[in-house]
């Protein structure tokens, strides 16, 4: 009996441990991982709305501008540096409506697809070889679904008035309140 | 133990309750061999119609509906130009650009049934590579090539769907000139149209769909692609996945196959029953005396158990008879293409479980019914 509890508590204690030590080492990997390094400390000045970032910004200009994780379902890629972003003044996430309990209040599908698509751009964190960086921007700094976000880059080659790419030098990730 | 002939003998002391026994066993394990092979069918063709390395570019919200997506024409030169893990063929890079619509198609006799057409150009044979030309040509303008079982699907002789036929697509015909298989996919039941001439007879000027084969199973760099372009409103999912969630679709059609299934069985089972309580119930003075001979109740009840097992597994024997004729080989349509009922060992191991169980499971309240008198009162039953 007394051997069956001490092995009992043994298990329980190993298994404890193993959990922490995944809780301590996804942390790890989203302060020390790949992308650690974009991670700004505090806001940048003067981040410009992403609807005018449209309309304005032309490939190869270096732009600030701030936003929410909002615009697509899914809006974050696993496994990958890239994530879509929206305007919060154009756009309304779904949660942000009474009564609404949409799962995906992210994809803001009660709002217009034509203002919708002049409301989203693409960021994405890009290698030496100007691929995005093989880990998730999920977690980076506390990005998730909904946040916002001020990021600075570089509005990528090709980018058109019909679609944005940047490429993320450093984003900052602002506190929910 | 009681001689096997025994029980062998009693089969026939009553030939129409064993004819009874044998035919509501038989109709039970038909019944369920039935809905296996349907259920197995169904799920065998949608499993085998997609492949892992093709990669499908839906308009963001169809995901679960080809027909009803809509995506830009230029998609498909842009993901050819931004996929870099597309294969290639001689220098091809193997994406077709599609229209999947559902539509009725009329032949030649004027029999008019819903179907699935696809318009496309000949890249679509770098993609879909179960697809074999058995006779004829790639349909050009004004042609269209029809599946190997899309005779099936029409509801007509394969005879009506000959080279050189004509089907009809509203008012405007087009010639059949060629004839493809796909084995074991739902392409087999399609009707590939041009795709130019399928976009005008449906007034589109978008596709429905890109899809595209790549070199690994590894859909990572489509998935970039539609979040690099999200202009163009994109989701990446892959084809063996796509029909994966079609078949959830359809579950409560194999639900109702189990459920019609088990109503007639149950009814079966109940008559069964019925029949074995009167046949044991005259047979308690008999139990009786052959205990009071010597044999015990577990001899006796085996004995029963052997005499159930005969005439349900002859049951059985009558329905795999029954379902190699009338089951095996059969082509179901259904609503995206056609499926093959098939007796695999799993279908027949169903249906050798389902004769033992009843033989066996069966007999227990009759049998127990019959053994669980006390001697004085079974040899005073009449």
């Amino acid at each position: 009996m007394k051997k069956t509890i001490l092995l009992t508590l043994g298990l329980a204690l190993t298994l404890a441990s193993c959990s922490e030590d995944k809780e301590t080492s996804t942390t790890e990997n989203n302060d020390k991982g790949p992308l650690a390094g974009i991670v700004l400390s505090s806001a940048p000045d003067k981040p410009l709305d992403i609807a005018v970032l449209r309309k304005t910004a032309k490939p190869g200009e270096t732009v600030t501008f701030i936003g929410e994780v909002i615009g697509s379902d899914p809006v974050l890629m696993d496994g990958r540096a890239i994530m879509i972003m929206g305007d919060p003044k154009k756009l309304t996430a779904c949660n942000k409506k009474p009564d609404d309990e949409c799962e995906r209040p992210w994809d803001v599908c009660c709002d217009d697809p034509d203002v919708i698509t002049a409301s989203i751009l693409t960021v994405q964190v890009v290698d030496d070889a100007g691929k995005p960086v093989k880990a998730g921007l999920r977690g980076v700094g506390g990005v998730k679904e909904l946040s916002t976000v001020t990021v600075t880059g570089e509005v990528a080659k090709g980018s058109n008035e019909f679609n944005m790419l940047i490429n993320a030098t450093g984003i900052f990730v602002h506190p929910q309140s | 133990m009681l001689p096997f002939t025994y029980a062998l003998r009693n089969l026939f002391r009553d030939p129409s309750r064993l004819a009874q026994t044998v035919g509501g066993s038989a109709l039970v394990v038909l019944l369920l061999i039935a809905a296996v092979a349907l259920n197995q069918g169904m799920d065998s063709v949608l499993a085998t119609s997609g492949s892992p390395r093709n990669v499908i570019l839906v308009g963001k919200g169809s995901e679960e509906s080809i027909e009803r997506s809509e995506v830009e024409i230029g998609a498909e030169s842009a993901a050819a130009t931004s996929i870099a893990s597309i294969e290639s063929r001689l220098g091809v890079s193997a994406i077709s650009g599609e229209i999947v619509y559902q539509a009725p198609i009329r032949t030649e006799s004027g029999r008019e049934e819903p179907s699935l057409l696809r318009g496309v150009l000949e890249k679509a044979l770098l993609v879909h590579t179960s697809v074999r030309l058995l006779e004829g040509n790639f349909p050009g303008p004004g042609e269209v090539m029809v599946g190997h079982l899309a005779h099936r699907k029409l509801g007509v002789d394969e005879e009506e769907l000959k080279i050189g036929k004509k089907l009809f697509f509203g008012e405007t015909s087009v010639t059949i000139s060629g004839r493809f298989e796909a084995p074991g996919t739902v392409q087999e039941s399609e009707i590939w149209f041009d795709r130019n001439d399928l976009a005008s007879l449906t007034q589109r000027d978008s596709l429905s769909a890109v899809i595209i084969r790549l070199k690994e199973p590894d859909i990572e760099e489509a998935e970039l692609f539609t979040f690099q372009r999200n202009d163009l409103e994109l989701s990446a999912i892959r084809e063996d996945q796509y029909y994966e969630k079609l078949s959830i679709f359809y579950k409560p059609i194999k639900m109702m196959t189990w459920v019609t299934a088990a109503l007639v069985g149950a009814g079966a089972i109940f008559g069964g029953l019925n029949t074995l309580y009167a046949a044991f119930a005259a047979r308690i003075k008999e139990m009786g005396t052959l205990q009071s001979i010597g044999y015990t109740r577990t001899a006796l009840f085996i004995s029963l158990i052997q005499e159930s097992l005969l005439a349900t597994l002859t049951g059985t024997l009558v329905a795999f008879v029954l379902a190699y004729f009338l089951l095996d080989g059969r082509t179901v349509p259904f609503s995206i293409g056609t499926f093959t009922l098939a007796l695999t060992p799993t279908v027949i191991m169903s249906g050798l479980a389902t004769g033992i169980l009843l033989g066996s499971i069966g007999t227990l309240p009759p049998a127990l019914r019959c053994l669980l008198p006390s001697l004085p009162k079974a040899l005073r039953s009449s």
